[in-house]
């Protein structure tokens, strides 16, 4: 009778041999000897495998891992207030930049405003496109410095499941 | 906040053995296992609030440190994963039999430290936790038939190791 291969004999240990194969298995063990050997060797191993015992980390590890995680969440916490502050200050400047585009509108309808001849004086020696062109160029880098973060942020998140 | 560190507490308690077990089989160093663990559940803490819920959370976490430690693995000098002793630790009431199985069990792991990475995850993974095929897949992303063949190769490369440990011990004691 031909013997059982490695991955027969490793489906008998595990449980998940078909009954012809549980057949040709015990009429292998009571006739082949050098088969039994070979079979006992894989089983006792089988059986050791079973009893191995899990590995333990210092016992220092657990402390060391939650005082980490303390100064991380502390350090995310610092970040989202900088992070805050970056929205903070980007919002102020469009907020402000809105002002001054609206005041420079009005000015040129009401020119009896207190302010306006000067800023009028400003616009007529600076340009008017060219506030715009700064102006753009301004709130494009402000968004440009948000949709990094922004996107940094997605990557790093997906990074860490990857 | 209290909570969430008590809950953190409970999640590396329950898992910290079996993360190190991983790590450590793969990188045969203990300190740079740890690590790797620590890594692991830092990791695992920044995306807990992204993980699927549906999920099984153990599978999720041991791909975490599995790919963490093949990432040590391949950054690591050769000379660094050099074998552990094992230190046996005897004492009165060990009784023969007790003894025998230390023994047997030390054979072993120092035959699983001279397996591949590969091998010796495999061999860990189904035995010490006893995971299913399945949950082997997911966590080592590989196809469950791969998984099969592998674990049986790596089964038989052990055995090979340990007749040859076996069998130079012999040879030592004549």
């Amino acid at each position: 009778m031909e013997s059982l291969t490695d991955t027969e004999i490793f489906d008998l240990l595990d449980g998940m041999a078909s009954e012809e194969l549980n057949q040709r298995h015990q009429e292998l063990w009571r006739t082949d000897e050098r088969y039994r050997q070979y079979f006992d060797e894989l089983h006792t191993l089988h059986q050791s495998l079973r009893g191995l015992s899990i590995e333990s980390p210092s016992v220092g590890f657990e402390n060391t891992l939650l005082h980490r995680l303390e100064i991380s969440q502390r350090e995310y916490k610092l970040l989202a207030i900088s992070k805050r502050t970056l929205f903070l200050f980007v919002g102020l400047m469009m907020g402000l930049m809105l002002i001054g585009l609206l005041l420079l509108h009005d000015g040129q309808s009401a020119a009896n405003h207190l302010f306006v001849p000067a800023l009028e004086n400003t616009i007529t020696y600076v340009g008017l496109e060219d506030i715009q062109k700064v102006l753009f160029l301004i709130n494009g880098l402000l968004l440009l410095l948000v949709c990094e973060k922004l996107i940094k942020k997605y990557l790093e998140l997906h990074w860490r499941q990857l | 906040m209290a909570g969430d560190k008590t809950a953190h507490r409970d999640l590396v308690r329950c898992h910290k053995n079996f993360a190190f077990t991983i790590a450590y089989r793969i990188l045969n160093n203990r300190q740079e296992a740890e690590e790797v663990a620590q890594d692991a559940f830092m990791q695992a803490f920044a995306a807990l609030k992204d993980f699927n819920k549906t999920a099984k959370f153990k599978t999720w976490f041991y791909r975490i440190v599995f790919n963490a430690a093949l990432m040590a693995k391949r950054r690591q000098k050769p000379t660094e994963s050099m074998t552990e002793s094992h230190v046996l630790a005897f004492s009165i009431e060990d009784t023969p039999q007790n003894l025998q199985r230390q023994e047997r069990s030390n054979q072993i792991q120092e035959a699983l430290a001279k397996l591949s990475a590969d091998d010796a995850t495999m061999i860990t993974l189904f035995y010490l936790k006893e995971f299913s095929l399945e949950e082997m897949t997911e966590i080592t992303a590989i196809s469950s038939e791969t998984i099969k063949v592998k674990l049986h190769r790596a089964r038989k490369r052990l055995a090979e190791t340990l007749r040859l440990q076996l069998g130079a011990e012999v040879k030592n004691l004549y």
